[in-house]
């Protein structure tokens, strides 16, 4: 769905009311949201053990 | 911060509720309220796209922060947090365009437009990645800390622009939403995941400063 609506006024008015569907968008969105927090979360996390073990070799 | 012991850190305990928040408000963004009467489900990326938005200009205030910091101080401390922020900022705003334009494509018809505030957006993260590129070639720790705390001030000129772009320039963007525009139940959810994305920030810059400091103690023993 891109941007349908069901509701038009009038015979040759632009069509209003409410977009219809879109989820994939909207489970895209908060997928990216929650890869972005445990990804980079788990990334930091494993940046700072390699910090930290570098730190005790120096 | 210490970086001596790494024992328990406290920003576990805001990171862990940060997570918490993200999840409950998540839940009520996407289940619990109803769809808008004009954008319908499409708005529920709104309650994360908003709290995403005033992390990433928190992060490049604190950037800001930690950079005029250190060129008056002088510690490393205040170098950490704006690489800290800087960092974090740009994973954030990346974030933040990566919703922006999943939202645009079923409201605006298209996945990117060179609308102000997307332009300014675009502007904002360009320089302060160039601001991450330019630690990353520059060897002497002061002189790089200096020569990026003076970028990010001359990058942070953009970032109210970012913010005011959609009052100055009214085009194809929203203007900011506020409590006296938004349904209260809304309000709730949007301020439950402003408060978890923030919490969940304050945690990647605390660790992300831990590793800074410790990075720049070997750096430093080393010479």
């Amino acid at each position: 769905m891109d941007g349908q609506t069901t509701e038009t006024t009038g015979q040759a008015a632009a069509p209003t009311g409410m977009l219809k569907g879109g989820w994939e968008y909207v489970w895209s969105a908060y997928a990216i949201t929650f890869t972005m927090v445990l990804g980079y979360g788990l990334l930091t996390t494993l940046w700072y053990r390699r910090a930290l073990s570098r730190k005790e070799m120096a | 911060m210490s970086t001596n012991k790494p024992g328990f850190a406290w920003e576990h305990v805001v990171g862990a509720l940060g997570l918490l928040l993200l999840i409950g408000g998540s839940y009520g963004g996407l289940f619990v309220l109803p769809p808008d009467r004009f954008m319908g489900d499409v708005m529920r990326i709104l309650y994360v796209h908003v709290p995403v938005a005033w992390s990433t200009l928190l992060l490049f205030s604190a950037a800001f922060v930690g950079a005029i910091g250190w060129l008056w101080k002088g510690t490393w401390n205040w170098d950490a947090l704006a690489t800290a922020a800087t960092n974090v900022g740009i994973v954030f705003g990346v974030t933040l365009t990566m919703l922006g334009s999943i939202w645009a494509r079923p409201t605006w018809g298209v996945w990117w437009d060179w609308d102000p505030r997307l332009t300014t957006v675009s502007i904002m993260l360009v320089s302060f990645g160039a601001i991450a590129a330019l630690r990353a070639f520059v060897d002497d720790p002061e002189r790089r800390a200096t020569w990026s705390a003076v970028a990010t001030i001359v990058s942070y000129v953009n970032v109210p622009i970012v913010y005011f772009s959609v009052k100055w320039w009214r085009s194809l963007h929203q203007m900011q939403s506020s409590p006296s525009t938004v349904d209260g139940d809304m309000v709730v959810i949007l301020r439950t995941n402003a408060f978890a994305l923030l919490f969940l920030a304050i945690w990647f810059v605390a660790r992300h400063y831990r590793i800074v400091r410790m990075e720049r103690d070997i750096e430093l023993g080393a010479d």
